[in-house]
């Protein structure tokens, strides 16, 4: 079973990201115009890398034994946590990610880890509990 | 089944040492308005405060209690609130009884215990309890049935008394070197050397050349000192210490001023290390500790082991202990950037120091050479992890590591199943197929540097 980052996931990203950009360009634009414009365009082509190229690549896989999570393109990382060691899922909903039919959630392993998983449609992180008897 | 009983009064000393910090607030007062009768209201006021403090901690202290009820140990805490903790014996993986003198003078013992599971919070459990019932309630929740020594350090104190003499002799001499090189430093001097230091850049490198041989002196001496206190630390937790092995718990007890309990169950064992220290080189001994679920263990070493044993001694205390193998890893491709980048860069740092003070401040050479020395064994130890740092898990057997850090090669065993891993890699290491490794084992983390991509993929968690 595996499950990626889907379309709605990038819109819902891409609108945190903005937020977030729109609040900091604020204070960029207060140092000068310039720094503003270089803080924008910077922050445009950040977001264009993130959304466009690294947040399709990342990627939830279950094997019969492990539960893996990936990302990343030019730094990948690769998490992978034992089924049997899985001890937790936290999930977060706002009234965006409502709206779209996504969740953001965390897996606790009992070694301590914690993993970010990719915004994943509601029903498909049912489903993921359910596969790892959670 | 037993009926409630108190803790001892220290419970609620320490509960009013955690508040102490409340009763410096009077103090601000008097230090804003700085005269006599401000400071004399803010001692009444934290007289006061005081007397609510130990009557808060008093009124805790009552219905604060421990009893053991269906084999479990029932903590209930709180006054209003009350808060009540059910732990089953089997869940405690270690459990530590310390006894301070001045505890000891009251006839009260520190409990600690560390759960199995060190995810959730509480990650130990503090109680400050009569020293008969500490001992008891230990030998409930973690029987020693039979007692097998299984270490018993012999010389080790006096190993112990000639380190320490070495240290103290060093210590003094660089004291008396930094002292006669402050004497030399006239307060006028200095004064009139700041007025110019303000002045300009020229005055600044004449302060720095006056000061800057002075002042490495005194950090050296300050080292020394501070390694002087951690030995005589080590001497005093070391003496009369025993391991014993029994075949549900592995004890350790000793110590001159502090005596320390500590029991283990080898089922909750998580992993043990082996640390190999510059000083283990040099004595050819390393010290071994025990992680159990919460309990890191880091104050305690179970045990010396002498590296000419071989694995048996370890074998004794843990009967599936394994060394990792000396290179587990092939050096084809391996970064060598991930391992000397840092300390390199620090030891080119101090040797461009070093050559210019042979150049232009003689006196200031001597301390810098000492730090110069000391990056050099980064670099060596680096170097080693190069050769050595690597993760070995092969069927049916724990899975080994070996990996530096600073000063320290570490052997460690991984006994908990509890494992989950990440891989993180550059562009560099994803040309070399190599990746950065860490393993998550029980609430503790090892990173490993630059390994071989697909068995590390691959490595059974």
């Amino acid at each position: 079973m595996e499950w990626k980052s889907t379309p709605a996931a990038a819109r819902a990203a891409a609108l945190w990201y903005t937020l977030l950009g729109g609040f900091l360009a604020a204070f960029a634009f207060w140092q000068s115009l310039t720094a503003g414009i270089a803080f924008a365009a910077v922050w445009l082509l950040l977001g264009l890398w993130l959304l466009l190229v690294v947040l399709p690549t990342w990627r939830v896989r279950m094997t019969p034994r492990e539960l893996e999570v990936s990302v990343g393109v030019l730094f990948p990382v690769l998490h992978r946590m034992p089924r049997l060691t899985v001890c937790g899922l936290q999930r977060v909903t706002t009234p965006v990610l409502r709206r779209a039919g996504l969740c953001l959630a965390w897996v606790h392993g009992a070694g301590g880890q914690t993993c970010l998983l990719p915004l994943l449609p509601a029903e498909d992180l049912d489903a993921l509990c359910r596969a790892l008897g959670l | 089944m037993t009926g409630l009983r108190r803790f001892h009064p220290a419970y609620s000393v320490q509960l009013m040492r955690r508040w102490l910090a409340v009763c410096l607030l009077p103090l601000l007062n008097a230090l804003r308005a700085f005269d006599l009768a401000a400071f004399r209201a803010a001692l009444w006021q934290e007289g006061a405060l005081l007397l609510a403090l130990a009557a808060a901690a008093v009124l805790l202290w009552l219905p604060a209690g421990w009893k053991l009820e269906q084999g479990s140990l029932v903590i209930c805490r709180g006054l209003a609130a009350r808060r009540t903790l059910r732990l089953r014996p089997e869940e405690i993986a270690s459990l530590e009884i310390r006894e301070n003198p001045v505890s000891r003078l009251f006839g009260a013992a520190q409990m600690t215990l560390y759960p199995r599971r060190s995810g959730p919070k509480p990650k130990s459990l503090s109680l400050w309890l009569p020293r008969r019932a500490a001992h008891e309630l230990a030998e409930t929740l973690i029987p020693l049935r039979e007692e097998r020594p299984l270490y018993v350090p012999t010389r080790a104190g006096r190993l112990y008394l000639v380190l320490l003499t070495a240290n103290g002799l060093v210590t003094g001499l660089l004291a008396f070197v930094s002292v006669q090189r402050s004497d030399q430093l006239a307060a006028a001097e200095l004064k009139r050397m700041w007025a110019a230091a303000m002045q300009g850049l020229i005055g600044v490198e004449r302060l720095a050349q006056r000061v800057l041989p002075v002042g490495l002196s005194w950090l050296l001496t300050l080292m020394g000192a501070v390694w002087f206190v951690g030995i005589a630390g080590g001497f005093l937790r070391s003496a009369r210490y025993r391991v014993y092995r029994g075949r549900a718990v592995i004890l350790a007890r000793g110590g001159l001023l502090t005596l320390r309990e500590r029991r283990v169950r080898p089922g909750c064992v998580t992993s043990a290390e082996v640390r190999i220290t510059p000083l283990a080189r040099l004595l050819g001994r390393c010290l071994v500790y025990l992680r159990a679920g919460a309990d890191s263990g880091d104050d305690t070493p179970v045990m010396v082991w002498r590296m000419k044993d071989g694995v048996e001694p370890l074998r004794r205390l843990m009967p599936s202990f394994r060394l990792p193998p000396p290179r587990p890893e092939p050096l084809t491709g391996r970064s060598l950037p991930a391992f000397l980048a840092l300390p390199g860069i620090l030891t080119a740092v101090v040797a461009v120091g070093w050559l210019s003070s042979l150049w232009r401040l003689p006196t200031a050479s001597l301390p810098l050479g000492v730090g110069l020395l000391l990056c050099l064994g980064l670099v060596a130890v680096a170097l080693e992890g190069f050769f050595c740092e690597g993760l070995r898990h092969e069927p049916g057997g724990p899975p080994t590591l070996c990996f530096t850090k600073r000063y320290t090669r570490y052997l460690v065993c991984i006994f908990s199943p509890q494992r989950s891993a990440r891989m993180y890699q550059t562009p560099f290491s994803m040309q070399q197929g190599r990746c950065h490794f860490k393993l998550f084992v029980s609430g503790c983390r090892y990173r490993l540097r630059s390994l071989r991509l697909w068995p590390a993929r691959h490595v059974p968690l």
